[in-house]
């Protein structure tokens, strides 16, 4: 089931009229069979695999408090489980059964299982509470294809804790609802539509000049935003109407002025759990080895393994490593400025700095987009596209609208960045909202009308 | 306001959201007078001609001669269906002379061949037009190719499958709406195919006649075999011959029209002797084709012309191997004419 799609939207209707009919002691009993429900609509493998993770979970969670080795269990566990069944099929190749499939979600639900466990053995979450909250926190249907990554600690208690879900919740689920919706299938859909596949996958025989590839990638940058950005705010507000809170995820990312406010911006979720279980973890371990904060590798070890390990949970190839490696490269070099002398925030920067900066970091993390798009021998080829080929009438070119939707997706990021909120557009004066809704209506009506639904990108990982 | 003791508690006030309801209300206003718009003259005349969508450049235009023709004359009392052998080979206008020529009723006639149309997109659109327009006579002039499905386009869409029982909302929105029919020529401006797209339907428009008929001036000699080099991809597709059974149920979902009232008529588009000579058992083929579809037209009770053990057209009636040419088409739309009026 697609999330953009007419069976989504009335499997949700569907949802809160139960939700809202029956008793509420079983309005979270009620979720969590929703949430089964839906992952069955793929196949009944994918929720038996979930029940099964969760048990485990959950059993070994109750001994993890205070005891390292039931932790070490725990982890294993849950990353033998990825490694079964995201990472071997591949490796595997023909020699995995027909009809393997990599559980929609799993690497997320298996991100969510570990935090908690070591939230459990940190004393930061309580092993014994409900199992069917539990349960619930890693199946809940709007999160479970592709995150938010939710710390236990914080959607447990949301559970727990008696809502209310009022006119102000429900205006901004839908403003979250419609947020999302363009972003996905006006802006990704479209651009995706426009950008050719083959452009990445076999750069010299799509004939495109460099511009044009250039272009591509710029519109691929744009296209991956927009599909993800548009994915969390989307499932934020199914969320909401369900009264519980998720977490955000993209905080206007193209705008940072470096590399670590980026990822404090770029999937914000998996960012946090990044930084609190791998990268302050090596930092204490380096620390103690040497406790300098100049000397070298406690500088660069911490970022370098941490997105190298996002690299590798995107995906076990060599490109994604390369993708990781260079994200951990330019934080670790903006570390190793910053260790050399006192470093000005970049709020106290000149407006004309701050510009520069964010159109250095901007063409810095398109041109890394190119690793995560495509393997390493199709990325020297685009690369050296862009460098050898100049235009010329013969060639392809870009599709002129990847323009229009591109300067659609830099207006919504504009307005959201100067109101220093992403429902600006619920402060608006009356007629200026009804014509912006209008017209959201219609380009999302207009742009989904006789197309089928697309999945999103993130839900591959 | 009271925290509810436990679970979620929906709480909505009695206002009803006004910003959606006039959003709604506004995009609302705007559609109704779009349509309104568009379906005036003064608009129509200066907008590109609407489109169906769907993967068959040339039904949408096609479908806006034969309403035009509709409102003005009303419904044709023939409708010639097929490839683009149809469309180069049967020209409506003198069908129309020699009918009135032959004593009788001027037989008013309209040419919905549409290129690379097989014999499966035949099915889908005889259905379509059936429906619509209730001709008097259907006509499906086929012909070998019909039945090769690398050698067809397909012809399918939200508008096809809406008009042929697959309901979709984009396919009644087509069906209904001459805003969006109009959005729809429109939605893709800007992209590399859009202008190619408007440079053949300016073709298209220029060259066609209003009753659909599309000649051909030049003239090819067919007196020896076709050469490989020119007709390389049809030899390619014809390596192997024999009809299609996906493409030969198209052909009796085309006859199961009479079942449903729609008096049908099969026609054999002719095709140079040496034509035959590309099927690989040569004339075996031919006769093996032939006999197919008349066994099937037979089963139906619709009668099939063939044309091509007749000798009709003259060696210069040729534009290629496949196609009339204009003086072929006149020859040959002359002898159609004379058999319709003679019914």
């Amino acid at each position: 089931m697609t999330l953009t799609s007419w069976p989504f939207a009335l499997f949700v209707a569907a949802a809160l009229i139960v939700y809202y009919l029956i008793p509420r002691r079983f309005q979270n009993r009620w979720l969590l069979v929703a949430s089964y429900v839906f992952y069955a609509t793929w196949t009944w493998f994918f929720p038996v695999v979930l029940a099964v993770l969760t048990a485990a979970t959950y059993t070994v969670g109750r001994g993890c408090r205070g005891s390292r080795r039931w932790l070490l269990a725990g982890i294993g566990l849950n990353l033998g489980c990825l490694a079964l069944l995201k990472y071997a099929p591949p490796l595997l190749a023909a020699s995995a059964p027909a009809g393997f499939l990599l559980p929609v979600g799993l690497s997320f639900q298996v991100l969510q299982a570990i935090s908690y466990l070591v939230d459990v053995h940190r004393g930061q979450t309580a092993p014994d509470g409900n199992p069917w909250d539990f349960a619930l926190y890693l199946a809940y249907f709007p999160k479970l294809l592709a995150g938010p990554i939710e710390r236990a600690r914080t959607f447990l208690p949301q559970l727990a804790r008696p809502r209310v879900v009022d006119d102000a919740a429900v205006t901004r689920a839908f403003a979250l609802i419609v947020i999302g919706l363009v972003r996905k299938v006006v802006i990704a859909d479209g651009l995706s539509e426009l950008v050719p596949a083959h452009a990445f996958d076999d750069p010299l025989r799509s004939e495109m000049s460099g511009l044009s590839l250039a272009t591509t990638l710029l519109a691929f940058a744009f296209l991956l935003l927009n599909d993800f950005a548009g994915y969390t705010s989307l499932v934020r507000g199914v969320s909401l109407l369900f009264g519980i809170e998720l977490s955000p995820n993209f905080q206007l990312p193209y705008l940072a002025r470096n590399f670590t406010e980026f990822w404090n911006r770029w999937h914000i979720t998996l960012s946090a759990w990044l930084r609190d279980y791998v990268y302050f973890p090596v930092s204490r371990v380096l620390l103690r080895r040497n406790p300098s904060a100049r000397h070298l590798p406690n500088v660069i070890g911490p970022p370098m393994v941490a997105m190298l390990v996002s690299g590798l949970w995107h995906e076990a190839s060599l490109h994604m490593l390369v993708w990781g490696a260079l994200h951990g490269a330019y934080q670790a070099m903006e570390r190793v400025r910053a260790s050399r002398g006192p470093v000005v925030p970049p709020d106290k920067w000149s407006a004309a700095r701050q510009a520069r900066a964010r159109l250095f970091v901007f063409a810095l993390v398109t041109l890394t987009w190119l690793p995560f798009r495509t393997g390493l021998q199709s990325c020297a080829l685009f690369l050296w596209g862009m460098a050898h080929s100049v235009a010329h009438p013969g060639l392809a070119r870009v599709e002129y609208p990847v323009y229009l939707l591109i300067a659609l997706a830099l207006l919504i990021d504009w307005i959201q960045h100067r109101g220093r909120d992403e429902l600006v557009f619920l402060r608006w004066p009356s007629a200026a909202r009804i014509a912006a809704l209008a017209a959201a209506l219609l380009a999302i009506a207009l742009a989904s009308l006789g197309v089928a639904a697309r999945t999103f990108v993130y839900q591959e990982f | 306001m009271n925290e509810p003791r436990e679970g979620v508690a929906l709480r909505l006030g009695r206002r009803p959201p006004r910003t959606l309801l006039c959003a709604l209300a506004t995009v609302a206003i705007l559609l109704a007078a779009g349509e309104a718009a568009v379906r005036t003259d003064v608009v129509r005349r200066r907008l590109a001609g609407p489109s169906v969508g769907g993967s068959h450049q040339q039904i949408s235009p096609k479908l806006e001669m034969l309403d035009d023709i509709t409102r003005r004359k009303g419904a044709p009392d023939c409708i010639f269906l097929g490839s683009s052998m149809v469309v180069r080979g049967l020209d409506p206008a003198r069908i129309r002379v020699v009918t009135a020529e032959q004593g009788g009723h001027p037989l008013e006639c309209f040419n919905f061949g549409l290129f690379a149309l097989n014999a499966t997109g035949a099915g889908v659109i005889a259905e379509i037009l059936a429906a619509r327009y209730h001709p008097r006579l259907l006509v499906y002039g086929t012909s070998f190719r019909d039945y090769v499905p690398e050698l067809g386009a397909p012809v399918h869409g939200p508008w096809t499958d809406y008009r042929t029982g697959r309901f979709s909302l984009a396919g009644a929105l087509i069906d209904h709406s001459a805003l969006y029919r109009h959005y729809l020529t429109y939605r893709d401006f800007g992209r590399v195919h859009y202008w190619a797209d408007r440079k053949t339907r300016a073709e298209f428009d220029e060259r066609v006649t209003p009753e659909g008929f599309w000649p051909r001036h030049e003239t090819e000699k067919v007196d020896g075999r076709p050469r490989e080099h020119i007709y390389k991809e049809m030899y390619r597709a014809l390596a192997a011959f024999s009809m299609d059974s996906q493409e030969r149920a198209g052909l009796q979902r085309v006859l199961g029209l009479r079942r449903r009232g729609t008096p049908l008529l099969v026609l054999e588009m002719p095709v140079p002797p040496t034509c035959i000579t590309m099927l690989p058992r040569g004339d075996d083929d031919y006769r093996a084709f032939l006999r197919a579809v008349e066994g099937d037209a037979a089963r139906e009770g619709v009668p099939f012309w063939t044309t091509t053990a007749l000798d009709l057209v003259p060696a210069n009636g040729w534009a290629d191997f496949f196609h009339l040419n204009q003086e072929g088409a006149a020859v040959f739309s002359d002898w159609v004419g004379r058999r319709l009026a003679d019914r």
